[in-house]
């Protein structure tokens, strides 16, 4: 998988392109509209992300460009913009997702990995971690053929671990994402724990291996 | 205590009025007595000379006892005492009606009648010169209540219409709201004390206006200049919690990041604080509040285990609203409730009656409503929130022309959010 991030912040692009190499995506990064538009032209990607306030413009125009050169790159705008007018405009614009900054990396990549699966629809709806086999359009869990039955909640815990396996998550990141457009409503990262405990149970229930690591003092790690 | 411009003025006449009536009511009745016996003098000395005129010459001692017999108020009596000059005095005599005694006015004056001197007593009764200067002084009383009534309609009516421009003004600036300025309507006057008082508060207002917009530019600025950095450090975290960490090293994370997410949420809460007027939260619809809180109350509750949530919907409350603004107050209401509620304490939130009501346990006594809704003035030592919180819901609240108000009873912290506005749910 093919990934461009434009973003003129060394320090922030550099860590996004160590995190997504981990966990096997090919990421160019780009510094400035320029230097992006010389890439799209080239190149195919199956996610751009893309920073709106760039040194030689606004990043919509890369918006624009995309929709000229008919090109179907899905694109994800990562702006410290937290502003509903730009985010409506570049979703109108054709963007697929919208991520203000600050955010966790483990975070970006789920919604890289989500834009990825929506993009590829005509593949595999199925995701598969170790005996864990997920069917993304039923939403429902199976391991070794037998149904796991897992609250909402829970089921975005664990697709969002095994997204993110064999990454450190935070208590914050995973109560950040579980909590989604109601975030304003977090009072502690207190209930991760609670939900991290029943999952974890109901996977050992059905003799599924403890995945699950406890990371002491800072969160969880899917690990295989 | 504050009192109307009017009712002051009203107070001043009925003040001034009184004294005047007070002081010259007496000098009044002094004065017309006066006059009166000055008059009555003049009567009885013209009378005296046509005494003297007409009736000296011809009388003879020994017509006297007749001429007594025959007039009463001139009578002619025996000289018994030194009288040289003209002599008047007051003097009252009973009337025949009742026994009463009246007040009369008397003239004694030396005479000579054949060589003989006598004296001339002449009397004029002073009972209708009373009555007259009894009326004079109703009339003069009723004519000064007459004119001070006159004077308070006048007053009230007229003043109404000369104050109207400074009303008008008054009522534009009572509703003024410097986050969200409209353009004030200064009525057309010829009063120069108005016209400079228009001008000046249209100075004022421009320079606090962009004060104030300089201000909230800069605060806008500095807190999405921010967001970048924040970013950055994230990030870095995010990849260093990935290495292989000592305990004491994950422990640091732990509390970078926890430090970082409170400065993400101060920085976000101050963008919104500085943007909430914009017409980015313009877009209106109705919205059933009974959905929002349930699904509020839902997420809320799944967190808490300390702490017992009560949802009461008594009847749908449908508002007319932006539903991002209307959700951020909400939530923050309900956080509010739960970060200063105590251990096993409850909190229970109520629809009714137009209005949502918050009830929670809580630190034992009552929060400085003063304090309560201004910016970082937390009332509690609690280490979480950014003390935007309250802030935020008032600038909601203000915006949308709702009411928010806060009392201690019971033991128990209450919020009522009214909306002042319903929209039937059919």
């Amino acid at each position: 998988m093919k990934i461009l991030l434009i973003e003129d912040e060394a320090e922030l692009a550099e860590d996004i392109v160590h995190y997504l190499s981990d966990q096997d995506f090919l990421c160019e990064w780009a510094k400035d509209i320029g230097n992006a538009r010389g890439k799209i032209s080239q190149y195919d990607y199956d996610c751009i992300l893309l920073d709106l306030s760039l040194p030689d413009g606004d990043g919509m125009e890369i918006l624009n460009e995309l929709k000229k050169l008919d090109k179907t790159e899905g694109v994800i705008v990562i702006s410290a913009k937290e502003n509903m007018a730009v985010k409506i405009e570049s979703l109108r614009s054709g963007a697929d997702d919208y991520l203000t900054k600050p955010f966790h990396l483990a975070e970006l990549l789920a919604r890289v990995q989500a834009l990825i699966r929506r993009k590829n629809f005509n593949g595999s709806n199925l995701i598969r971690s170790a005996e864990i086999e997920i069917d993304l359009l039923k939403k429902t869990v199976a391991i070794s053929d037998r149904t796991l039955i897992l609250t909402k909640k829970e089921y975005e815990l664990l697709l969002y671990l095994i997204g993110n396996q064999n990454r450190v998550l935070s208590k914050g990141a995973i109560a950040e994402h579980l909590s989604g457009d109601q975030a304003d409503l977090l009072i502690n990262h207190d209930f991760v724990y609670a939900h991290i405990k029943n999952l974890k149970r109901k996977l050992i229930d059905l003799g599924c291996g403890d995945y699950i690591k406890t990371i002491y003092g800072i969160g969880y790690r899917w690990q295989l | 205590m504050t009192q109307k411009l009017l009712n002051k003025t009203l107070r001043i006449y009925i003040v001034f009025s009184v004294i005047v009536l007070v002081i010259t009511a007496p000098l009044f009745f002094i004065l017309t007595q006066y006059v009166q016996l000055v008059e009555a003098d003049e009567i009885l000395l013209l009378r005296k000379l046509e005494f003297e005129k007409y009736n000296l010459k011809t009388l003879k001692t020994i017509d006297l006892e007749k001429w007594n017999l025959w007039n009463r108020d001139t009578r002619i009596e025996m000289k018994d005492f030194a009288t040289r000059d003209n002599q008047f005095s007051n003097e009252f005599y009973p009337n025949i009606m009742d026994g009463d005694e009246e007040p009369y006015r008397i003239l004694r004056s030396p005479i000579i009648i054949e060589g003989h001197p006598y004296l001339l007593f002449q009397r004029i009764n002073m009972i209708g010169s009373e009555d007259t200067m009894y009326s004079l002084l109703a009339l003069f009383v009723t004519i000064l209540l007459l004119m001070l009534v006159s004077l308070f309609i006048i007053t009230g009516k007229y003043s109404n219409r000369l104050w109207q421009p400074f009303q008008e003004t008054l009522q534009q600036l009572e509703a003024y709201d410097i986050g969200n300025p409209s353009s004030i309507n200064y009525p057309d006057t010829n009063i120069d004390e108005f016209r400079r008082m228009n001008s000046v508060i249209e100075r004022l207002i421009s320079r606090n206006l962009s004060v104030y917009n300089t201000q909230k530019e800069f605060v806008e600025n500095a807190a999405h200049e921010l967001q970048t950095p924040l970013a950055v450090m994230r990030s870095k975290l995010d990849n260093l919690m990935q290495e292989d960490l000592s305990l004491k090293e994950a422990k640091t994370i732990d509390a970078l990041n926890y430090s970082i997410e409170r400065l993400t949420q101060l920085n976000k809460n101050m963008l919104l604080l500085s943007r909430i007027e914009y017409d980015i939260y313009s877009g209106q619809e109705n919205i059933l509040l009974n959905d929002v809180l349930t699904r509020q109350m839902d997420f809320l509750s799944e967190q808490l285990t300390d702490v017992k949530t009560e949802l009461l919907l008594i009847e749908p409350l449908t508002v007319n609203a932006n539903k991002s603004l209307l959700e951020i107050c909400l939530s923050n209401l309900l956080v509010n409730a739960i970060r200063h509620n105590v251990k096993d304490g409850y909190m229970k939130v109520i629809i009714e009656n137009g209005s949502i009501k918050i009830i929670n346990t809580g630190k034992a006594e009552s929060l400085d409503n003063g304090q309560l809704f201004s910016r970082f003035s937390k009332q509690d030592n609690s280490k979480s929130g950014t003390g935007l919180g309250l802030a935020i819901v008032k600038r909601i609240v203000e915006l949308n022309h709702w009411q928010i108000d806060y009392k201690f009873e019971n033991n128990l912290h209450i919020f009522i959010l009214k909306f002042n506005q319903q929209i039937s749910q059919l």
